[in-house]
C-alpha cells in the first residue's frame, strides 16, 4: 500500500517513538472515515525492528464488547491481562494492562482502533493508561473519527489526555495531485473526481476500482457499484461478512451465508475483502456499511439468526446478544442480552449494559413476575450508572410495583425503595424522601438487616448533604452498629465519615478521630473512593473551624487518592476547598494556583464553577485586583440554588467583607441580616462567630444566643492584640491582621499594617493607614519596607533579629531583655516569625531560617 | 483579553542594564509571560526609578501576579483599563 502525504504525519509518529524510549507518548489520530488513519498506523508499525505491536480495535455493534479492543491485545500477550478480562476483574485487568506497557522495559506500541465506538470500560483504561505512559517506554497511538458529538464520552476522555508527551494528528483529505498520482494512467477526469470524493482516498480508490462510466455519488455507491460486478454466490459470502462483523473465519462465512469456497475466493480477488490470519473482513468499514445496508431488513435478520446458529459461546455473550437483537429472536434475546448485560455491567461498561438491558425489555410482556422484575432491576440499575436518570426512575417504579403485587419479600421492597430514594433524591427530593420513610417503615419491624442499615446511610448522607448535622449524626449512630454485625466494611466507613463529620463541624472534635478511623479503615479495605471522601472531609472540617495549617495536608491526600486511582471525587471541589485554606493562610499565589487548576479541571460543573467564583471573590477582594464582585455576584447565584448553609454562609460573608473594604456599610449590614435568618435553625460556633464579628461591625443586632468562638468573641469584646495571637497560632494570618486592624492602639495597627503589606492586602492596609494618620502617627509606611522585601521570607528587620535569637533558643523574656522591649512585644514577633517561616513550633525556627522547605506548598496536586 | 494596568514599586530603583544581561532579564520576563497568556505590551518608568505603571494583556489579575512571582517582580496594584485612543477619531474626518 502506498501512502500519499503522509510523509509529515509518519514523522511525528517516528519522533514520537524515539522520545517514547526514553518517556512514554500518546499519538491520538482523528479524520473522517475513509481518510486513512488505519493505512497511517500501519504503514507506520510495518517495519518497526525490535519493537513490540500490540493491537485491538472497538467495534461498532449494538453495544460493544466490554474492554474490546484490550481483550484483543489480551489474546495477543495471554497471561495475568487474559485472565483479569476473562475474570471481568476490572481492576485487575487496568494493573495487568499496565504491566503489559511497562513490563520489560522493551520499546512497545499499542494501538487502538475507533475509539469513537469504545465502551465506558475502554474509555477508564484508556484515561488511565495515558496518565501513566510517560513512566514506561510505550507509544500508545489511538484512532478516532473527528465528528464526535460534544456529549459523546469519547470528547471527556479526550479532553482529559493532555500534556506535553500527548500529540494528535488530524489527516486531511488528499489534494488534486495526490489523486492524480492515484488515479495514474487512466482515464479518468482527475479534478471532477477530486471535486465528487472530497479527496477522500477511500472514497478515490473505490471509485478507480468500480470503473464506472458515471461518478458515483458516493462511498456506497461506489461500493456497491463493485460489489454488482460479482456473481451471487460472491455476493451472499460479502453480505454473510457484513453481518458477522469482525472475526468471520471462512467456515463460519460458509455456513452463514451457504456459498462455496470458491465465493470468498473471488471476493478477496476482488479486493472486496481482506484476510488477516484466519479472519475475513472489509477492507474499510465503510464497505462493510454499504453492503449491510443493501440487504433487505428481512435479509439481514435471516442472516443474523444464521450466524446466532453457527456461532459457538466462545463468541461471547455480547457478540451472541447483538445477532439475536438484530434477528428479533425473542427468546434468544431474552436469553443471551440479560447475560451480555451483566457482564458489561461487571467490567463498568455501564452505557453498554443499559443498552442490552433496554433490548431485552422489549420482549418482556410475555414473562412472568419475578423474571420483569430481574429484567427491569437491571435495567434500573444500569441507567442510574450510566447517569440516566428517567430510565433508572421509570424502570424503577415498575420494579416497584411488581414487588409491591408480587407481596413476599419486605426485606426486598425495603431495600429497593431506598436504592429508589439513592437514585431520585437528586431529581425529585419530595418524592425521594417518601421512599425512604416508606422503606424505614417496612425494614424497621424486621429487626437487625443490612438492608436496613443500607437505608440507614441512604438517610444519612442526604441529611449530610442538607448540613442537617443532628439528623446525619442519630442516623450514622443507629446505623454504625448494625453495619458493624454485617462486617459491610463501605457502609461502616461512610457512617464513620459522617459521624466524625458531623462532629467536626460542629466543633467537636471527638470528630476528628472517627475520621481518622473512617481513612485507616478504607484504605486497608482497597476503598479508594470513600477513602478520599473522608480525607476531603477530614480536611474541609479542619478548615470550616479555622485550622487551616491542619486542613491542606488532608485535602493534598485527597487529591494524591482520586489522582492514583482515576476515581471521580470531583478535584475542583476538593481544590476549592484547599484555596478556601491557603486563602486563610494568606498563601495567596498557592490560593490562586488551587483556583485555577479548579477551572482547569474537565470534571468542573456550572455547581463547581460558582464554588471557585466564591473563593476567588474573597482573593481578588482582599488583595483590591479587579473583578471580585463579579465572582462573588457568581458566587452568590450559585450558592442561592443549592440552598444550603456551608455554601452561603462563606459567600455572604465574603460580599460582607468586600463592601466594608469599600466603606460600603448598609451593602455590608445586608448581606450579614440575611445571613441572621439562615443561622436561625442550626448554629455551630465558628460560623455563628464570624456572623457575630459582621454584625459588630456592621452595627446589626445578632439576636442568636448561643456559644460563639474564642477568637471572634475576644475581637466583639475589643481584646484585639489577644485575638491576632489566637489567630496566628492557627496560621490565620489574615484574620489575625483584621483583629489588630480594627483596634485604636498605635502598636496594634503598626502591626496589622506589616502583616498586610507582606500579604499583599492593600485595600485593608489602606483602611489602617487611614486610622494610623488619624491617630496622629508619623511615618506610616505605604508598603513592605524594602527590608522585608530583601528578607525571603517576608520577615522584618525586628522580626528577622527575634528569629535568630529564637533560633539559638533564648526564651521570650530572655529576648526581651536582649533587645529592651516587652514581653508582649516579643511574643508578637514570634509569632509572626513563626507565621512567616511557616512553622509551628520554636523548634523549627533555625532550619526554616537555614532554608529548608517547611511544607508542599507548591499548588499543584501530588 | 482584558487588558490591565499593573502598578509597581522598587524602593531600590529599578534598573536594567543596556547589555546583554539586560536582554535576557527581558527575555525572561516575557518567557514567564508567555506560560501564562500574559502579554507585557509596555512600561512608564518614573523618574526616580522606583515605581513603574506596566500595560498587560492577561487572561485574569492572577495570571500576572503569577507570572510576577515567577520573575520575582513586585505588584502593588492591579487595574482593568481601557484603552482610548485620539487617532480613532482621526480617520472619522
Amino acid at each position: 500500500m502506498r501512502l500519499l502525504e503522509r510523509s509529515e504525519h509518519l514523522g511525528i509518529l517516528t519522533s514520537a517513538l524515539d522520545r517514547a524510549q526514553r518517556s512514554g507518548e500518546v499519538v491520538l489520530v482523528s479524520g473522517e472515515p475513509g481518510v486513512g488513519k488505519t493505512a497511517l498506523v500501519e504503514t507506520f508499525c510495518v517495519g518497526l525492528e525490535g519493537i513490540r505491536v500490540l493491537s485491538g480495535r472497538c467495534d461498532d455493534l449494538f453495544a460493544p464488547r466490554p474492554l474490546g479492543p484490550f481483550a484483543d491485545i489480551a489474546r495477543q500477550v495471554g497471561g495475568p491481562l487474559r485472565d483479569a478480562i476473562g475474570r471481568a476483574d476490572p481492576q485487575a485487568a487496568f494493573d495487568a494492562f499496565l504491566d503489559v506497557l511497562a513490563g520489560d522495559r522493551h520499546p512497545n506500541v499499542v494501538v487502538l482502533e475507533d475509539l469513537q465506538w469504545a465502551d465506558d470500560a475502554t474509555l477508564d483504561l484508556l484515561r488511565f493508561a495515558a496518565r501513566r505512559v510517560a513512566q514506561t517506554s510505550t507509544l500508545l497511538i489511538g484512532t478516532h473519527r473527528d465528528a464526535v458529538p460534544t456529549d459523546h464520552p469519547l470528547r471527556r476522555a479526550l479532553g482529559a489526555l493532555t500534556g506535553p508527551n500527548v500529540h494528535r494528528i488530524e489527516l486531511p483529505p488528499l489534494s488534486v495531485s495526490a489523486v492524480h498520482s492515484l488515479a495514474e494512467g487512466r482515464q479518468v477526469d482527475v479534478v471532477a473526481l477530486h471535486e465528487a470524493t472530497g479527496g477522500n482516498p477511500f472514497f478515490v480508490v473505490e471509485v478507480l476500482a468500480a470503473e464506472v462510466w458515471t461518478m458515483p455519488t458516493t462511498v456506497r455507491d461506489a461500493v456497491l457499484a463493485r460489489v454488482a460486478a460479482l456473481d451471487t454466490g460472491s455476493r451472499d459470502a460479502l453480505a454473510a461478512v457484513a453481518v458477522l462483523g469482525a472475526h468471520a473465519s471462512p467456515g463460519l462465512v460458509m455456513r452463514v451465508a451457504g456459498c462455496e469456497g470458491e465465493a470468498i475466493e473471488h471476493c478477496l480477488a476482488a479486493g472486496l475483502l481482506d484476510v488477516d490470519g484466519t479472519a475475513l473482513h472489509f477492507r474499510h468499514e465503510m464497505s462493510r456499511r454499504a453492503v449491510e445496508g443493501s440487504l433487505t431488513p428481512w435479509r439481514q435478520a435471516s442472516l443474523h439468526s444464521a450466524a446466532l446458529a453457527a456461532l459457538g459461546d466462545e463468541a461471547g455473550a455480547v457478540t451472541l446478544a447483538h445477532h439475536a437483537i438484530s434477528a428479533c429472536d425473542e427468546d434468544a434475546v431474552l436469553r443471551l442480552a440479560p447475560r451480555a448485560a451483566a457482564e458489561c455491567a461487571s467490567l463498568g461498561a455501564h452505557r453498554a449494559a443499559a443498552r442490552l438491558s433496554a433490548a431485552a425489555l422489549l420482549y418482556a410482556g410475555d414473562l412472568d413476575e419475578h423474571q420483569r422484575l430481574d429484567l427491569f432491576e437491571a435495567h434500573a440499575r444500569a441507567c442510574r450508572a450510566t447517569g440516566d436518570f428517567e430510565g433508572a426512575h421509570s424502570s424503577g417504579a415498575v420494579v416497584l410495583d411488581l414487588l409491591r403485587s408480587l407481596g413476599a419479600d419486605q426485606r426486598r421492597e425495603g431495600a429497593w425503595l431506598s436504592w429508589m430514594f439513592g437514585a431520585t433524591c437528586g431529581q425529585s427530593p419530595s418524592e425521594g424522601t417518601a421512599h425512604l420513610e416508606q422503606s424505614f417503615a417496612l425494614l424497621e419491624p424486621l429487626g437487625d438487616t443490612i438492608e436496613l442499615a443500607t437505608a440507614l446511610g441512604q438517610a444519612a448522607g442526604w441529611a449530610m448533604v442538607r448540613s442537617d448535622r443532628e439528623a446525619s449524626l442519630a442516623f450514622a449512630q443507629r446505623g454504625l452498629p448494625l453495619a458493624e454485625q454485617f462486617g459491610d466494611e463501605d457502609l461502616i466507613v461512610r457512617f464513620l465519615d459522617m459521624m466524625g463529620s458531623a462532629r467536626l463541624n460542629c466543633g467537636d472534635d471527638g470528630g476528628i478521630d472517627l475520621l481518622h478511623d473512617a481513612v485507616a479503615r478504607a484504605e486497608r479495605a482497597g476503598l479508594q473512593h470513600a477513602a478520599a471522601r473522608a480525607c476531603n472531609n477530614l480536611g474541609a472540617g479542619f478548615d470550616a473551624t479555622w485550622r487551616p495549617l491542619d486542613a491542606v495536608p488532608w485535602l493534598d491526600r485527597a487529591l494524591a487518592i482520586a489522582s492514583a486511582h482515576e476515581i471521580a471525587i470531583t478535584p475542583p471541589l476538593v481544590l476549592a476547598d484547599r484555596a478556601e485554606a491557603q486563602v486563610k493562610l494568606g498563601r495567596w499565589d498557592a490560593a490562586a494556583e488551587s483556583l485555577r487548576l479548579a477551572l482547569a479541571d474537565p470534571s468542573c460543573t456550572e455547581g463547581d464553577r460558582g464554588y471557585v467564583a466564591a473563593v476567588m471573590g474573597t482573593l481578588r477582594g482582599r488583595r483590591g485586583d479587579p473583578g471580585a464582585k463579579g465572582c462573588l455576584d457568581q458566587g452568590l447565584a450559585s450558592a442561592l440554588a443549592t440552598d444550603l448553609l456551608q455554601y452561603i454562609h462563606p459567600v455572604r460573608i465574603a460580599r460582607a467583607e468586600l463592601a466594608l473594604l469599600g466603606g460600603a456599610v448598609d451593602a455590608a449590614r445586608e448581606e450579614v441580616t440575611a445571613l441572621i435568618d439562615l443561622h436561625r435553625t442550626r448554629t455551630e460556633p465558628w460560623r455563628l462567630g464570624e456572623l457575630a464579628l459582621w454584625c459588630h461591625r456592621t452595627g446589626t443586632e445578632l439576636p442568636i444566643d448561643a456559644p460563639i468562638a474564642e477568637p471572634f468573641a475576644l475581637h466583639v469584646a475589643g481584646r484585639h492584640d489577644e485575638a491576632a495571637a489566637m489567630w496566628e497560632i492557627r496560621g490565620c494570618a489574615y484574620a489575625a491582621a483584621d483583629a489588630l486592624g480594627d483596634s485604636g492602639t498605635e502598636a496594634d495597627l503598626r502591626q496589622a499594617l506589616e502583616i498586610l503589606h507582606s500579604l499583599g492586602a492593600g485595600p485593608r492596609a489602606a483602611q489602617v493607614a487611614g486610622r494610623l494618620r488619624e491617630l496622629g502617627a508619623r511615618m506610616v509606611p505605604r508598603g513592605p519596607r524594602s527590608a522585608t522585601r530583601a528578607h525571603p521570607a517576608g520577615l522584618t528587620a525586628r522580626e528577622a533579629e527575634v528569629a535568630g535569637l529564637v533560633a539559638d533558643g533564648l526564651s521570650n523574656a530572655q529576648i526581651g531583655r536582649r533587645l529592651v522591649v516587652s514581653p508582649k512585644t516579643v511574643d508578637h514577633h514570634v509569632s509572626a516569625v513563626l507565621m512567616k517561616l511557616r512553622v509551628s513550633s520554636r523548634r523549627d525556627v533555625g532550619a526554616a531560617l537555614a532554608g529548608e522547605p517547611q511544607d508542599g506548598e507548591g499548588g499543584g496536586q501530588t | 483579553m482584558p487588558r490591565y494596568l499593573v502598578q509597581r514599586t522598587f524602593p531600590d530603583g529599578l534598573h536594567f542594564p543596556i547589555d546583554a544581561n539586560g536582554r535576557k532579564a527581558v527575555s525572561d520576563i516575557v518567557a514567564a509571560n508567555g506560560q501564562r497568556d500574559v502579554t507585557w505590551v509596555h512600561s512608564y518608568v518614573s523618574d526616580d526609578d522606583q515605581t513603574t505603571w506596566c500595560i498587560y494583556d492577561a487572561p485574569s489579575p492572577e495570571a500576572i501576579r503569577a507570572a510576577a512571582g515567577a520573575t520575582k517582580l513586585p505588584v502593588d496594584a492591579i487595574r482593568p483599563v481601557n484603552v482610548l485612543d485620539p487617532y480613532f477619531y482621526a480617520a472619522e474626518r
